[in-house]
């Protein structure tokens, strides 16, 4: 039987040949996995921010610091125990940012992944010295994402700052990363800027850069420690600041906080905040929430060939609290006279902002540059050349219509 | 163990002569070997020669009466024990002939005796003559009682079939919320008669095999005329002839004998335990094929969509049976893809996840021993030897092991940092989606691609996994059943189909029936086109 079977079964004995291979081969890829980018989840140091300094020492260019995640810690608090802190910094000095990561494999026993990094952190000295070639890095390295939010550490470096523990997060960047969010969506004094909100500026019409800032207040000297966040209110802790401006690429100076949100509102990126107006006729204030704001903006030639920058700020928000005796909310008229105060506010914080930056500062901020270039090539082609010194000279208009859509549901204010 | 005797449909150069040497050694085993001997005139050879052949097996009962004064034993009846109903047999064989006395001068011939047998004494509906010894065991081995008669060649068999038989029952397999309670037996007539319980049409075809050389088990095909498509009624029907082995003791090997795709862990024919779900499908213009001894029917052409689709579905409101479905073929899914998925993020992609979900996973694998492909591969082997661990062990026991699986493997392991509970939760849920599937042999199939997939995974991640998915596709879309593509109607697409498929379109628009399945009566008879409209409206 099994003589026959062998003989019978010759020519079909390759084809099992070539499937006992191929299964071989199958099995083969379990021995052999690991060759390729395999990376282990537990030998992974995660990155969550990077921090830019001055090189302390003056020796090399710049000072990184990066805030990893101990993953280990973080569990232990979700299991309520008392781990360590959830995250840790490492720093190191060199040339590039490329250079100090490699070289931080010294102190790191975990390879450190990027993939995952939320924000970019900027010393206030190493922004004044110059951020362009900051984010070189960060566009062509594939690991690291572009949509990560760009900060000024405002009087102190980014790594005293990345040692700061936090209370409402955890991991402290998650806490900065928030804020900055909460705080454009709420009030917009600040508001997100990413890497590649960076790098676009580089294109026609030069527009300047503006980032947002943080200072550190409290005692400075307890942040890095876990006593800071056991105290109420912490020792130390981070706050936002107000809208940093750069040109060509270095620190110029911070705008005062009403200016701040002027820029916002002239850079469309405010999403709802609240104005404060005093009362038409009498003492106390009322206040106006902001729901919806819009900019458009018109560039038109004067005679003489100069551009002249429209500005229309459209913006829909309803009374929310009124502090005044005697106003009455429920007649139109007073509407009326509520939303004209409140174009009023807005437009003088758009103005206040318009001059400190052109007039000042002289740095393109607004993408001025850009509008004329979209709008009048025209004109542009023959300014390009002298903008930095044509643009303090451009005169703009700043129009606002404010449109009032409700006032709550009671007509008159208890203050009487 | 029949498995060594099956001879199958292809044959190669090789199988001739080995086929011709089995044959003769089992010459003498298979009915063929008595098809052309007589049986004998004497009563007293043709019991020698039973009992010869049936090596005087206990089981088989001869009885032998008296029709006459003269002393001489003149009917002799056998059977075997316990495969009639002794009730039937007692009341309308024996009785009836107890009655009859014939003084010996009124003795009559044989041959006369016989037609008085059948025409007026025995009470039975389904009475045949028997003229050699193959028809002879293959009468008794049915189960049917033998009369036979001193002096004539010819005997009488009477259907007495009966005995024991687990009766009906709710199906195990297929569990319905709304729809009827029974499910198919282990006897085919009873199965049969079930069908057309549902499909009263004079249309409602049958047609018969005896498979097996030696279980000689009885296989039927079902079918509505006129629906059924030809072809695929020819194609079975050589199939079935073509069938060589010694026993069907279940439909699988029926399945597997006629199956288009040897080599595929897809199933091409689709079993099914409810009588409705068979009529169902006859309605749609498949054919049903049932096999003595098993309560599962196959139905043929079977096609990957109806194995997502339960009876039930057309008994629920179609918007939520489309949900149903929905949630099933996501369920597939699921179970397919779930594990290797996981395994190629927390391996290769960790780029791919919120950060949030990374740090927690990231601290569950801390200090777990094992890469995250291994843990996968060991927790899934461990689930599956549960699972068939609790298939089968004796029910009382079926508390232990759950017990011990769930708390054991699922709490301690974690608890241990052996493995990490992120992959008890991928596992756990793999195993219950895939549950979900309501056809178990689709299930079986999700089970072995899910290994294939999570090598795939670990090893080349999620490119890895987009080169065996593809294949899947590939190879999907290249089996048919019966000629049917399998991947119907999705590829190729047939848009009118697809009211049937990912939705259950209300009935009222499904007023064709599947395109090429009912190619000579395309229009279902239906209920109104549409729903009635209020009145006023």
């Amino acid at each position: 039987m099994s003589k026959r079977a062998a003989s019978t079964c010759q020519p079909k004995k390759d084809g099992m040949r070539i499937k006992a291979m191929l299964l071989l081969s199958l099995c083969s890829l379990i021995v052999l996995s690991g060759c390729w980018d395999l990376r282990y989840l537990d030998k992974l140091g995660v990155v969550l921010a990077l921090g830019v300094d001055v090189d302390p020492a003056g020796k090399q260019e710049l000072q990184l610091t990066v805030q990893v995640v101990l993953a280990q810690n973080v569990a232990a608090e979700s299991k309520g125990g008392v781990g360590g802190t959830p995250v840790t910094t490492f720093t190191e000095t060199g040339d590039t940012l490329f250079e100090a990561i490699r070289k931080m494999s010294a102190k790191t026993s975990r390879r450190l992944f990027f993939s995952h990094t939320q924000m970019l952190i900027i010393g206030e000295k190493m922004a004044k010295r110059g951020i362009s070639s900051l984010t070189d890095l960060i566009e062509r390295n594939p690991d690291i994402r572009t949509d990560i939010s760009v900060l000024v550490a405002r009087g102190i470096t980014a790594q005293q700052l990345l040692q700061t523990t936090t209370q409402m997060e955890s991991i402290p960047i998650n806490q900065i990363h928030e804020m900055i969010e909460v705080n454009q969506d709420s009030y917009g004094t600040n508001y997100v800027v990413e890497v590649h909100d960076l790098s676009m500026l580089a294109g026609k019409g030069k527009q300047q850069a503006a980032l947002p800032s943080i200072r550190l207040e409290g005692k400075k000297a307890l942040r890095n420690t876990v006593d800071n966040v056991n105290r109420i209110p912490a020792s130390a802790y981070p706050v936002l600041s107000t809208m940093a401006v750069f040109k060509e690429g270095k620190l110029t100076g911070y705008l005062k906080p009403k200016q701040s949100r002027g820029l916002s509102w002239l850079q469309e990126k405010v999403k709802s905040t609240t104005v404060t107006l005093a009362c038409p006729e009498s003492q106390g204030h009322l206040v106006v929430e902001v729901h919806e704001a819009s900019r458009q903006y018109q560039v038109e030639r004067t005679p003489d060939g100069m551009p002249v920058i429209k500005i229309k700020l459209l913006i829909t928000g309803s009374v929310q609290e009124i502090m005044c005796p005697g106003v009455q909310v429920v007649e139109e008229g007073t509407l009326n006279e509520i939303s004209l105060l409140a174009e009023g506010a807005v437009k003088a914080e758009a103005e206040d902002a318009i001059r400190k930056l052109q007039k000042e500062w002289r740095t393109d901020v607004l993408g001025w540059g850009r509008e004329v270039y979209l709008k009048q090539p025209g004109i542009w082609k023959r300014i390009e050349p002298e903008w930095p010194e044509v643009f303090p000279n451009v005169k703009s208009v700043v129009d606002c219509n404010f449109n009032i859509i409700g006032s709550g549901v009671r007509g008159e204010s208890i203050v009487k | 163990m029949f498995g060594s005797h099956i001879t199958g449909r292809k044959k190669t150069g090789g199988k001739a002569d080995k086929r011709s040497v089995r044959a003769e050694e089992h010459e003498q085993q298979q009915l063929e070997g008595y098809s052309k001997k007589p049986l004998s005139v004497s009563l007293k050879d043709n019991q020698v020669f039973i009992q010869q052949e049936m090596g005087e097996s206990q089981d088989i009962i001869f009885r032998s009466i008296r029709l006459t004064d003269t002393g001489q034993t003149n009917v002799l009846i056998v059977y075997v024990q316990g495969m009639v109903d002794d009730e039937r047999m007692n009341k309308f064989i024996i009785e009836p002939l107890h009655r009859e006395r014939y003084p010996a001068d009124r003795e009559l011939e044989p041959n006369e005796l016989t037609d008085k047998l059948k025409s007026h004494i025995l009470s039975i509906g389904i009475v045949s003559d028997i003229k050699d010894w193959k028809q002879f065991f293959q009468k008794l081995l049915l189960g049917y009682s033998i009369i036979m008669i001193e002096g004539t060649a010819k005997a009488i068999a009477a259907n007495v079939v009966g005995g024991e038989r687990r009766g009906i029952e709710e199906p195990k397999t297929e569990m319905a919320i709304r729809g009827p309670r029974e499910g198919f037996t282990e006897s085919v007539r009873v199965n049969s008669a079930m069908i057309r319980r549902k499909i009263r049409s004079p249309k409602l075809w049958m047609e018969q095999w005896t498979i097996g050389e030696i279980s000689q088990t009885p296989v039927c095909i079902m079918y509505v005329h006129g629906l059924a498509d030809e072809n695929v009624l020819k194609d079975l029907r050589e199939r079935l002839d073509a069938v060589k082995i010694d026993g069907i003791l279940e439909s699988g090997y029926i399945e597997e004998l006629i199956t288009d795709q040897k080599w595929s862990p897809f199933p091409t024919i689709m079993n099914v335990e409810r009588p409705d779900a068979v009529a169902g499908n006859l309605l749609e213009g498949r054919i049903a094929i049932l096999v003595d001894g098993t309560p599962f029917v196959l139905i043929v052409p079977s096609i990957l969509n109806m194995f997502f689709q339960a009876a039930e579905d057309y008994y629920q409101r179609f918007d939520i049976a489309t949900f149903l479905r929905m949630i099933r073929f996501v369920s597939f899914l699921i179970a397919l893809l779930m594990p290797s998925v996981y395994v190629a993020i927390v391996s290769y992609h960790q780029e791919m996840i919120p950060t949030q979900l990374l740090l927690k996973l990231a601290a569950q694998r801390e200090g777990v021993p094992f890469p995250a492909y291994l843990e996968a591969f060991i927790m899934e082997f461990v689930f599956e030897i549960l699972r068939e661990a609790v298939v089968r062990m004796p029910s009382a026991a079926g508390n232990t092991i759950s017990i011990v699986g769930g708390l054991v493997i699922g709490q301690s392991v974690v608890e241990a940092g052996i493995v990490s509970p992120a992959v008890v939760i991928v596992v756990s849920f793999t195993a219950i989606a895939s549950f979900v599937s309501p056809a178990y042999s689709l299930g079986i199939a999700a089970r072995l691609l899910r290994f294939i997939l999570l090598l795939a995974a670990s090893t080349l991640g999620f490119y890895g996994i987009a080169l065996v998915v593809l294949l899947l596709l590939l190879h999907l879309t290249n089996i048919r059943s019966f000629g049917m593509p399998y991947t119907k109607p999705f590829a190729p697409l047939k848009i009118k189909d697809l009211k049937d498929t990912l939705v259950r379109a209300p009935l009222w628009l499904m007023r064709e029936r599947p395109q090429k399945l009912a190619v000579q009566n395309p229009v279902r008879e239906q209920i109104e086109p549409e729903p009635r409209k209020e009145p006023g409206q």
